[in-house]
């Protein structure tokens, strides 16, 4: 028997691989230096290694506190200092949306020559998003899971369709321009990896075997980026490191029997990914305003957090030197180093101080 | 206030004032019979609704052993007893002591005896009113099952059930539920298997629902479910299918008057259940059951994709289709999304008047619809032939999940909408909307999604295949163990 409200470790696995599919499908050349972008293999490689460390600060809170949200954990240390912390996650939520949100919008704008507004889609997006947010955890959770049948469906047919474009010629030797392609590339997945921040919150709200999903999870995560990058390098040789997305030109290229162009796989699953990353941030800013200012306040912050991103993809981040400006890796990394990663570890800090002072009261 | 206070009294001892507040209770109603005797020298009465009993029963059953029987006592009271417990021979006799009770026997096809200086009466089971012999269920036909559909008489249907399922952990409680109609509804479920909280959650609910009438299994149907776009309350006709169910811890929900049983709880892959699945070989269930899957896709998504492509993403398609599709629709004056809307609603007109018109007139209906409309606004060029086909392969395929056609009518709709003003995108995040709307939905705390979402890989022998009897057997599906579900198995008592 499963506790009402709480999703299983799969359940939030599935959430997590979803939405940072993404971060692989949007791999830029320009952000991601572009020289080899084979070497980007070995970025996942690093960026598996990290994710086993960085997560601890978020897994030791857990541990020590396994019904406890981060926001709770942090009220219990700070006292009302804690809501600082609420409104700090809101606003890294609400940023990091932006940037994922403004990305999808240029490449909208860029690559694909729809003759839907792109603004439309925007809104339409955010309102199914929001909706799920509303809706709560475990309506996002289960959604992931359909989502994830049909995201897999998809990619293996993608690949599979994709197999007789492979050409070895297009290969080249790893680290033959230097480590900086690989540095560059971890780095840039380091910075979108707004799941350590997104993961404080889910852990009290999750049950199941979390240790085995979470390496399950990070070795499949891993594959996944290595046998995207293989295959766009396989396909597209060097033109890859010349294309704005260059999972999408590969997509492009694909065809199979009626289907002229494959490229419409690739956006559903950004979509359906972007989706999913869209209603949990949404969901969290609702949970970080709920614990400032009560549970109907928390409702009107999905709303709120959905114009502020429709109003802002549409306006100042509109062009592209602007995102590129304000999405640096240079602003995002440390965004999400600072709140995934440092401020857990100075939440843990404050509680451990707490508890012994308050242990060595008890005892005198 | 003060009828209902009377209702619950406890009769008098004077036959005469007794009577009098039957009488006033039936206002002269010409189907309300007394048949006043004597025994001995003592008045009595027997009472009974018209059309509900048999009458031969009530004579050879009741009156001819009373007036033979050589009742020597003197008081009412005693003669009454003697009669119960030495003079009849009915099997179904039961003892009533205040007007509501003998009310609702009267009602219910009972006879009820009454005797001067007695405060208590005796109701005799002699239904005898005429309904519906038992048939193939037509909205549900197995190839190779039972053909014994429910009727309308509920013990009818508790017979039918029991016969079935001979375990004395079947258990059939009784509810009055609709304030005017005073309908019977039976709750039935397998101690043992069903978990207590569904039983009782289903049970709290009924009670709670405030009804005038209940004319129909289907009224209760709001009070059952979360209320999203598909319904997590199954209906069946079969007594074959509400065993099957109730074997797996669910609750079914019988109501006088109606042939269909509700079930409960009942999740989204149910619907592509049908008891012929569990008679065929598991291969070629196996194929139907992806046929139905395939068919739910086309009658859901066909029309918004085919506008979604045919108005914004014509690059999908290979060129010979494509100057198939847009030479036929070049000449027609109405944009792709009008044509798909119009001969949708169209189709949904002729299956409604196919439905509502006498059978003689169902074929005329028929040939207006297949020659008349969809023939003539083809060659008009009013509507382009590529969208018709579209439209009737969805129609067709629609009928291949039956279950379901109620939500895919609507949601067709709003997907031919969405394909039309977004294109591929509108499809994409209204299926995402309706996604999470099934994945938000609990059918007593048992995710409606279950066993896909929450996964359970134990559960895929029953959902991705059809697995053969020899592994469905071993362990059956039960509703409470689905992956995510909040409820446990309850014990037998």
């Amino acid at each position: 028997m499963n506790q009402i409200g709480k999703i299983s470790a799969g359940q939030l696995f599935t959430l997590a691989f979803l939405t940072r599919v993404i971060m692989m499908l949007t791999v830029d050349s320009r952000v991601a230096g572009g020289k080899n972008l084979q070497d980007l293999t070995l970025s996942a490689l690093c960026y598996l290694g990290l994710n086993l460390v960085l997560i601890l600060p978020a897994w030791f809170l857990h541990r020590r506190y396994p019904e406890l949200d981060l926001l709770e954990i942090s009220g219990y240390a700070f006292g009302k200092a804690g809501g600082l912390i609420a409104l700090l996650y809101a606003a890294y939520f609400l940023f990091i949306n932006g940037y994922f949100l403004s990305n999808f919008q240029l490449f909208m704008q860029n690559e694909i020559n729809t003759q839907v507004p792109v603004w439309v889609i925007s809104v339409a997006l955010l309102v199914v998003a929001a909706y799920g947010a509303f809706l709560g955890l475990e309506s996002i959770a289960r959604t992931s899971g359909f989502v994830l049948i049909l995201a897999a469906c998809g990619m293996i047919f993608l690949l599979v369709t994709l197999n007789q474009e492979l050409r070895a010629e297009n290969f080249t030797p790893l680290l033959y321009d230097g480590p900086g392609q690989t540095l560059q590339g971890t780095l840039l997945f380091l910075s979108r990896s707004s799941f350590y921040c997104v993961i404080p919150f889910l852990l009290p709200k999750t049950q199941g075997a979390l240790k085995c999903r979470y390496l399950f999870w990070n070795v499949g995560l891993c594959l996944f980026f290595i046998v995207m990058i293989v295959t766009v390098c396989g396909t597209l040789g060097p033109v890859a490191g010349l294309q704005n997305f260059p999972v999408y030109t590969m997509a492009a290229l694909a065809q199979s029997g009626p289907f002229q162009r494959l490229d419409a796989i690739y956006t559903g699953v950004w979509v359906m990914g972007l989706f999913l990353t869209t209603a949990l941030d949404l969901y969290l800013i609702s949970l970080c305003i709920s614990f400032l200012w009560g549970k109907i306040a928390g409702r009107v912050a999905i709303l709120a957090g959905a114009v502020l991103l429709v109003v802002g993809c549409n306006t100042f981040l509109a062009s592209g030197e602007v995102v590129a400006a304000v999405f640096g890796i240079q602003t995002i990394l440390p965004a999400t180093m600072i709140t995934g990663v440092l401020l857990p570890i100075i939440i843990l800090l404050a509680v451990r101080h707490k508890d012994k002072t308050t242990q060595k009261k008890e005892v005198r | 206030m003060q009828n209902k206070l009377q209702r619950e009294s406890p009769f008098s001892d004077s036959l005469l004032e007794n009577l009098v507040f039957f009488r006033q209770e039936f206002r002269d109603s010409i189907d309300f019979v007394q048949r006043e005797f004597k025994i001995g020298d003592t008045p009595a009465v027997i009472l009974s609704i018209e059309g509900l009993i048999d009458k031969r029963l009530i004579a050879q059953g009741i009156l001819k052993p009373i007036l033979d029987a050589p009742i020597l006592q003197l008081d009412g009271d005693a003669k009454l007893r003697y009669i119960r417990d030495h003079a009849l021979a009915t099997s179904d006799q039961i003892q009533v002591g205040n007007f509501a009770e003998a009310m609702d026997k009267l009602m219910s096809g009972f006879a009820v005896l009454a005797v001067d200086g007695c405060r208590f009466m005796i109701a005799f089971g002699v239904q005898g009113f005429s309904f519906r012999s038992i048939q193939e269920p037509s909205n549900e036909k197995a190839q190779r099952g039972s053909r014994e559909g429910f009727v309308e008489p509920l013990q009818i249907n508790i017979s039918m059930v029991r016969r079935r399922m001979k375990n004395p952990d079947l258990m059939f409680e009784r509810l009055i539920l609709g304030e005017k109609t005073q309908t019977a509804v039976a709750l039935c479920y397998l101690r043992g298997a069903v978990a207590p909280e569904i039983v009782q959650g289903i049970r709290t609910a009924l009670r709670d629902a405030q009804l005038d009438t209940v004319l129909a299994a289907g009224y209760l149907i709001p009070f059952l479910e979360q209320g999203g776009v598909f319904s997590s309350v199954g209906i069946s006709e079969r007594p074959d299918t509400v065993c099957g169910k109730v074997a797996e811890g669910r609750v079914a929900i019988l109501v006088d008057g109606t042939p269909n049983v509700l079930l409960v709880p009942y999740l989204f892959t149910e619907n592509f259940q049908s008891f012929d699945d569990y008679a065929h070989r598991p291969f070629y269930a196996t194929f139907t059951r992806w046929l139905k899957y395939l068919a739910f896709f086309i009658a859901t998504f066909l029309p918004g994709i085919f506008v979604a492509i045919g108005t914004f993403h014509p690059e999908l398609l290979p060129e010979p289709l494509l100057m198939k599709i847009s030479e036929a629709e070049a000449s027609t004056p109405f944009p792709l999304m009008a044509e798909a809307i119009v001969l949708h609603i169209m189709y949904e007109i002729m299956r409604e008047a196919g439905l509502r018109v006498p059978e003689t007139l169902s074929h005329a209906v028929s040939i207006v619809g297949a020659l008349v409309i969809g023939e003539t606004a083809v060659s008009a060029g009013l509507i382009g032939g590529p969208t018709l086909l579209v439209v009737a392969l969805t129609a067709i395929s629609g009928y291949v999940v039956p279950k379901l056609y109620e939500p895919i009518a609507v949601i067709r709709l709003v997907f031919i909408i969405a394909g039309g003003l977004l294109g591929l995108w509108g499809i994409l995040l209204g299926f995402m909307g309706v996604l999470l709307n099934i994945s938000s939905e609990s059918a007593y705390r048992v995710p409606f999604t279950a066993p896909v979402s929450p996964f359970g890989f134990r559960d895929m022998k029953d959902v991705i295949i059809r697995a053969s009897w020899k592994i469905l057997g071993k362990n059956p599906e039960m509703v409470q163990d689905m992956p995510g579900s909040h409820v446990k198995r309850g014990r037998r008592s």
